[in-house]
C-alpha cells in the first residue's frame, strides 16, 4: 500500500508536469486572428524550397503556387494527400491525391484548407539528385500544439524531476536493481547460447548482404535511393541499430556484424570451433599499444566519418568503398593485433555502440560473482574446451558494465561452471561512465545528433550545400560545416558541460567531488537522452524513406528488376503526420531517465541529498535545453 | 566435419550472392525478350542519352558517349529507358517515340518497330539541368544490307574545356553569356540567327533574334544605341529617370514587355499539322531561372545582334 506522503508527492509531481505544460500551451501568440486565405510561391531547388517554412493559421485556406528553378522535383505535402510534380521551365504542375493514387492532373495552384494544427514537412517525391531524400521545408499551421506541449513537457519533467528529488524518501532505492536471468526464464535459449556454430549462424547472412552491397555500391546506380548498399545500410540497418538492437539487445549487433569476420577466422584459423591451444596461441600476436587502449582513435573515426556524412549516405560507391575499407582494417588489424582490436578501439560505429549499450535492457553476467572469484579455470577470460577467452579481451567474471561485450556470447560457452548469463535489467542501470574518452563520446554524439537533425531533417539548403562537398564543390562552406561538427563536439559542447558542472559544485557549496569527476560522471546524462534523441532522429528517416526499402528489396541494385513486384511502386511515407508524436515522447522519456539516473549518480557522488541536488541544477538545465533544441527542430 | 561445412558455406556465399547477381541481369532476364533490347540511360549532369550502364564505378568522374542508335529497317526492338540521377523524357517526334518519362528509379520500355529508314533526331524534353538542351542525338534506321549512316554525336559544349565564362560585367555580354551557358544558342542558333529545324512546328523553324531591333522599333542606330545605353545602366525601363531620346519609345516599351513576358512565361510552339505530335522544342517559361535584370540583359544581346545591312532582309 503506498502511503499518504508518496501518493501526494506523485500527485504534486503530476500537477508540476501538467502545469509546465498548460503555460506553454496557453502561452499567447499565434493562431489567434481569423481564417484568411493565404498566398504562396514556393520554388524547389537541388535541395531546398524557397521559402523553406511558410507559418499560417488554423482555418486559413492556403493556395500554393510551384515552381521548379533546375530540374523535375515534387511536392508531397504530408497530412494533406496532395503531391505535386513539378516541372522546371513550365507554369503549370501537375497534382495529384495521393490517398485515391490517381494520376496527376495539370494545376495552377494547390489550394487546401490547413484544419489541424502542428508542423506538416512539404518533401521531394521525385527523385532529383543526390540529396533528394533530405530535401524539405515545412509548414506551420498555428497554434502549433505539439512543439508547446514538447517545450511544456520538457519542462515540466525539469521541474517535477527535481521536485521529486527535493521530496525523495531518506533510503534511496538502488537504480536498476531489478534482474531476470534470461537464460533460466526462456527454455532452450542456454542450448542455443552454447551451440558452437550460433555466432556463425549470425555472421554468415550478414557476410552475404555485405557482398551484395559492395556489388550494389560498384556496379549498382549511382542513385542512393534506389541503390540497397545506401537504403539497407543507413536508412534499415542504422534505424533497426538505434531503435531496437541498441536498446533491446546491447551490442548484440557486434555479435552479427561481419566487418571482423575474416580477422577472427585468419586469427582463430577456425570457423566454429575451438583450438586446443585456445590458452597458449595469443602469444604469436602482439598487445595494443597502451597508449591507444581507450575509445578516442573512434571518437575521431566516428566524427570523420560523419564530417563526410551528406556523401557517405547519399553515394553508393562511397558506402561500398568505406564497408570494404572496414572490414580490411579489421582483417590487417587482426593478423597483427590480439583478439579484437579492430572493435574495441578502431571501429567508429563500435565506439558508440559501447556507450548506448549501457542502456540496454540486456546484459551478459555472471550469476554468482563470488564463484568466479574463487575459479581457478578463467576459461571465460582464457579460453578454455568450449569457447575462446573473451574476444573483447574483458574479464567476463567480473563484467559490471556492458561497454565492451560483445554479446559474442563464448563466456557462457567457455564457464565449465554455466555461471555465465543473459540477464534482462531496467533501462540504463550501467551508470558509470569511467574515463574521459567515454564521456567525450557522449556529448559528441549528442552534437552530431543536433548537427544531423539541423543538415539531414532540417529545411536549410545551404547547410545541405555546404555538406554535400563532392557535388557542389563548395569547400569554405564546407570547412564551415566541419568546423562546426569539429568544434562543437569536441570543444564547444564539452565547454558547456564542464562550465555547467563547475557551476553545480559552486552552488553544492562543498569541494568534496572535483569538478572532473562531476564532469565525467554526470555525462551519463547524456546517454539516455543522447540514445532516445538518436531514435527520434532515426524514426523519419525510416517513415520517409519506407518506400525505398520497399523498392530496392525488390530491385537491389536500381537495374529494372522487379524480384517481390514492389519496384514500381510510387513513394509514399508512412503516417509522416503522425511523426512528431513518436518523437516528443522519445525525447521527453529520455529526459525523464536522464534526471532519474543523474540523480542516484550525485547521491552516490556526494553522498548526502542537499549539495547533490545543488550540483545537479546546471546539468539538468543543459540537458532540457539540448532537449528543447531536438523539439524545436523536430516540431517548432 | 562441421568446420568443413563452416568453410564451405562461407565460399558458398561469397560465391553465390555474385553468381545470382550475374546469372539473373545475364542470363535471366535477357530470355525474358524475344527482341534485341537496348538500354539507353540519362544522365543529367553531362547532357547525354547513353548506351553505357552509369554506375557508382563511373558516374562521378567519367563523361559518357551520346548514343546513336542504330536500327535496322523492319527489326523490333524493345527501348528501355532509365535515369542515372533525375527526371528525364525521351522523345522521338518524328517516329512516334516518347515522349517517355524517365523517372529515376522505374524503368520504362517501349516496343518500337522501325518502319522508315532515315537519320531521325531524340531529344530530352524535360529540363534537367545545365546540359539539358545538348540532351539530343540520333536514330538511325538502315535497310537490311545497306551500310548505315554516321551522324556527328551531339555534345554539349558547355561541358567543353572551351567553353570560358564571358566578362559579365557588362549587360550585353552579360547577354551573350546567358544566351549560350542557358542553352538558348541550342534551339535559336549561333548569334540569333535561328533556323534549327523544329519538327511539326508551324514556322517550321526555331524563331531568330538578330531582328529583335527591328521588332521593337529600334532600326534607328541612335536609338538602338540610346536603348541599350539604358540597359547597360541598368536602368528602370518602364520609368526612366528623365525622358529618353528615343522616338516612340512607349510603342518600343510595349514591345519590349511583351517580349520579357514572352521570355518569362514561355509559349507553347504551334504545331503545324493539327493532327501530328508535339514539336520537339518548346519555349520554357525562364521565370524561375532568370530574374528581371538577367533578362533584359539577354534582350540587350538580341537587340545589339541587328546589323543594317541585313534590315531590307529580314523586315516582313
Amino acid at each position: 500500500m503506498p502511503t499518504i506522503r508518496t501518493i501526494t508527492r506523485w500527485a504534486a509531481t503530476v500537477f508540476i508536469f501538467l502545469a509546465c505544460a498548460a503555460v506553454f500551451m496557453l502561452a499567447p501568440g499565434g493562431g489567434q486572428s481569423e481564417a484568411e486565405v493565404r498566398e504562396f510561391e514556393i520554388s524547389a531547388r537541388q535541395y531546398a524550397y524557397d521559402p523553406p517554412r511558410i507559418v499560417v493559421n488554423r482555418g486559413d485556406e492556403v493556395r500554393i503556387r510551384l515552381a521548379s528553378g533546375d530540374v523535375v522535383h515534387g511536392f508531397f505535402m504530408e497530412g494533406h494527400d496532395l503531391d505535386a510534380f513539378i516541372y522546371p521551365g513550365r507554369l503549370l504542375f501537375n497534382l495529384r491525391r495521393t490517398s485515391q493514387n490517381g494520376s496527376y492532373v495539370p494545376a495552377e495552384e494547390m489550394v487546401f484548407r490547413a484544419e489541424r494544427c502542428g508542423k506538416y514537412r512539404y518533401r521531394c517525391s521525385v527523385t532529383c539528385g543526390t540529396l533528394h531524400p533530405f530535401m524539405q521545408g515545412e509548414m506551420i499551421v498555428e497554434p502549433n500544439h505539439p512543439y508547446r506541449a514538447g517545450m511544456g513537457g520538457a519542462a515540466g519533467i525539469l521541474l517535477a524531476g527535481l521536485f521529486l528529488m527535493v521530496t525523495a524518501p531518506r533510503e534511496p532505492s538502488r537504480p536498476g536493481a531489478w534482474r531476470l536471468d534470461l537464460v533460466r526464464a526462456v527454455p532452450g535459449l542456454g542450448w542455443l547460447l552454447r551451440r558452437r556454430w550460433f555466432q556463425f549462424a549470425f555472421m554468415l547472412p550478414g557476410l552475404g548482404f555485405l557482398v551484395l552491397f559492395a556489388i550494389a555500391g560498384f556496379w549498382g546506380s549511382p542513385i542512393g535511393n534506389r541503390n540497397i548498399a545506401i537504403t539497407f545500410v543507413w536508412i534499415l540497418w542504422w534505424f533497426l541499430l538505434i531503435t531496437v538492437l541498441l536498446p533491446f539487445g546491447a551490442r548484440i549487433w557486434c555479435m552479427a556484424c561481419p566487418f571482423p569476420f575474416f580477422g577472427e577466422w585468419l586469427q582463430r584459423r577456425r570457423l566454429i570451433g575451438v583450438r586446443a591451444d585456445a590458452r597458449t596461441m595469443w602469444k604469436k600476436f602482439r598487445k595494443w599499444p597502451a597508449k591507444l587502449s581507450n575509445i578516442w582513435l573512434q571518437n575521431v573515426l566516428f566524427l570523420g566519418l560523419c564530417t563526410f556524412s551528406a556523401v557517405l549516405v547519399t553515394r553508393p560507391v562511397t558506402t561500398a568503398a568505406v564497408l570494404l575499407g572496414l572490414v580490411l582494417a579489421a582483417t590487417v588489424l587482426a593478423v597483427i593485433y590480439r583478439q579484437r582490436s579492430f572493435c574495441n578501439y578502431i571501429c567508429p560505429v563500435s565506439g558508440f555502440l559501447s556507450l548506448y549499450a549501457m542502456a540496454a535492457v540486456v546484459e551478459v553476467r555472471p550469476r554468482d560473482a563470488d564463484a568466479c572469484r574463487s575459479c581457478r579455470s578463467k576459461a571465460c577470460l582464457a579460453g578454455g574446451e568450449n569457447g575462446w577467452g573473451c574476444p573483447w579481451a574483458q574479464n567476463p567474471g567480473r563484467l559490471a558494465r556492458n561497454n565492451y561485450c560483445g554479446m559474442c556470447m563464448e563466456c557462457v560457452k567457455a564457464c565449465p561452471n554455466g555461471n555465465m548469463t543473459v540477464n534482462l535489467r531496467p533501462f540504463c542501470a550501467d551508470v558509470h561512465i569511467k574515463g574521459t574518452d567515454e564521456a567525450w563520446k557522449a556529448l559528441i554524439m549528442v552534437g552530431v545528433a543536433l548537427v544531423y537533425s539541423v543538415t539531414l531533417l532540417g529545411t536549410w539548403g545551404t547547410v545541405k550545400s555546404w555538406a554535400n562537398i563532392s557535388e557542389v564543390g563548395d569547400w569554405s562552406g564546407f570547412l564551415i560545416y566541419a568546423g562546426i561538427i569539429w568544434c562543437g563536439a569536441l570543444a564547444v559542447l564539452p565547454g558547456i558541460w564542464a562550465a555547467a558542472c563547475g557551476l553545480g559544485r559552486l552552488l553544492a557549496g562543498s569541494k568534496r567531488v572535483a569538478v572532473k569527476t562531476l564532469f565525467r560522471r554526470y555525462t551519463f546524462l547524456l546517454v539516455p537522452l543522447g540514445l532516445t534523441a538518436w531514435a527520434a532522429f532515426s524514426i523519419p528517416l525510416m517513415m520517409v524513406n519506407w518506400s525505398y526499402i520497399q523498392a530496392t528489396a525488390s530491385d537491389p541494385l536500381g537495374w529494372g528488376w522487379d524480384l517481390l513486384g514492389t519496384a514500381g511502386q510510387a513513394w509514399q511515407p508512412l503516417w509522416p503526420q503522425t511523426m512528431v508524436y513518436v518523437q516528443l515522447p522519445l525525447l521527453l522519456i529520455g529526459l525523464a531517465f536522464a534526471l532519474k539516473r543523474g540523480y542516484a549518480i550525485a547521491l552516490t557522488l556526494w553522498g548526502e541529498r542537499r549539495p547533490a541536488v545543488l550540483s545537479l541544477i546546471p546539468p539538468a538545465v543543459v540537458c532540457t535545453a539540448i532537449v528543447m533544441s531536438f523539439i524545436t527542430l523536430f516540431a517548432g | 566435419m562441421k568446420e568443413k561445412l563452416a568453410v564451405i558455406s562461407v565460399l558458398l556465399v561469397l560465391a553465390a550472392v555474385p553468381l545470382a547477381v550475374l546469372y539473373y541481369q545475364q542470363i535471366h532476364r535477357p530470355s525474358l525478350y524475344s527482341e534485341r533490347v537496348i538500354t539507353i540511360t540519362g544522365v543529367g549532369n553531362r547532357g547525354v542519352w547513353t548506351l553505357k550502364t552509369a554506375n557508382g564505378l563511373n558516374y562521378w568522374w567519367k563523361s559518357f558517349e551520346p548514343a546513336t542508335i542504330h536500327l535496322t529497317r523492319g527489326e523490333t526492338v524493345v527501348l528501355r529507358f532509365a535515369s542515372a540521377d533525375v527526371f528525364h523524357q525521351f522523345y522521338t517526334p518524328e517516329l512516334g517515340i516518347g515522349p517517355v518519362d524517365v523517372e529515376p528509379g522505374y524503368v520504362k520500355e517501349v516496343r518500337y518497330t522501325a518502319t522508315r529508314a532515315g537519320v531521325f533526331q531524340y531529344y530530352c524534353t524535360s529540363m534537367c539541368g545545365g546540359c539539358h538542351f545538348y540532351m539530343q542525338g540520333w536514330i538511325v534506321v538502315t535497310p537490311p544490307g545497306e551500310k548505315p549512316a554516321q551522324p556527328r554525336p551531339i555534345a554539349c559544349s558547355l561541358c567543353l574545356p572551351a567553353f570560358v565564362e564571358a566578362s559579365r560585367a557588362d549587360a550585353v555580354a552579360l547577354g551573350e553569356y546567358l544566351y549560350q551557358s542557358m542553352g538558348c544558342i541550342t534551339c535559336h542558333g549561333p548569334g540569333g540567327r535561328g533556323g534549327v529545324a523544329n519538327y511539326n512546328y508551324i514556322k517550321k523553324s526555331v524563331p531568330n533574334h538578330d531582328t529583335t531591333a527591328a521588332k521593337l522599333f529600334l532600326t534607328d542606330g541612335e536609338d538602338r544605341q540610346a536603348f541599350l545605353g539604358l540597359i547597360r545602366a541598368r536602368a528602370d525601363l518602364a520609368n526612366p529617370a528623365g525622358p529618353p531620346d528615343i522616338s516612340r519609345y512607349r510603342l518600343v516599351m510595349s514591345r519590349f514587355k511583351a517580349a520579357v513576358e514572352l521570355i518569362e512565361n514561355g509559349k507553347n510552339a504551334a504545331r503545324l499539322d493539327l493532327n501530328g505530335p508535339e514539336p520537339p522544342l518548346q519555349m520554357p517559361a525562364w521565370k524561375h531561372k532568370l530574374d528581371r535584370a538577367q533578362i533584359h540583359a539577354i534582350m540587350g544581346y538580341f537587340i545589339s545582334l541587328f546589323s543594317e545591312a541585313d534590315e531590307g532582309l529580314t523586315e516582313g
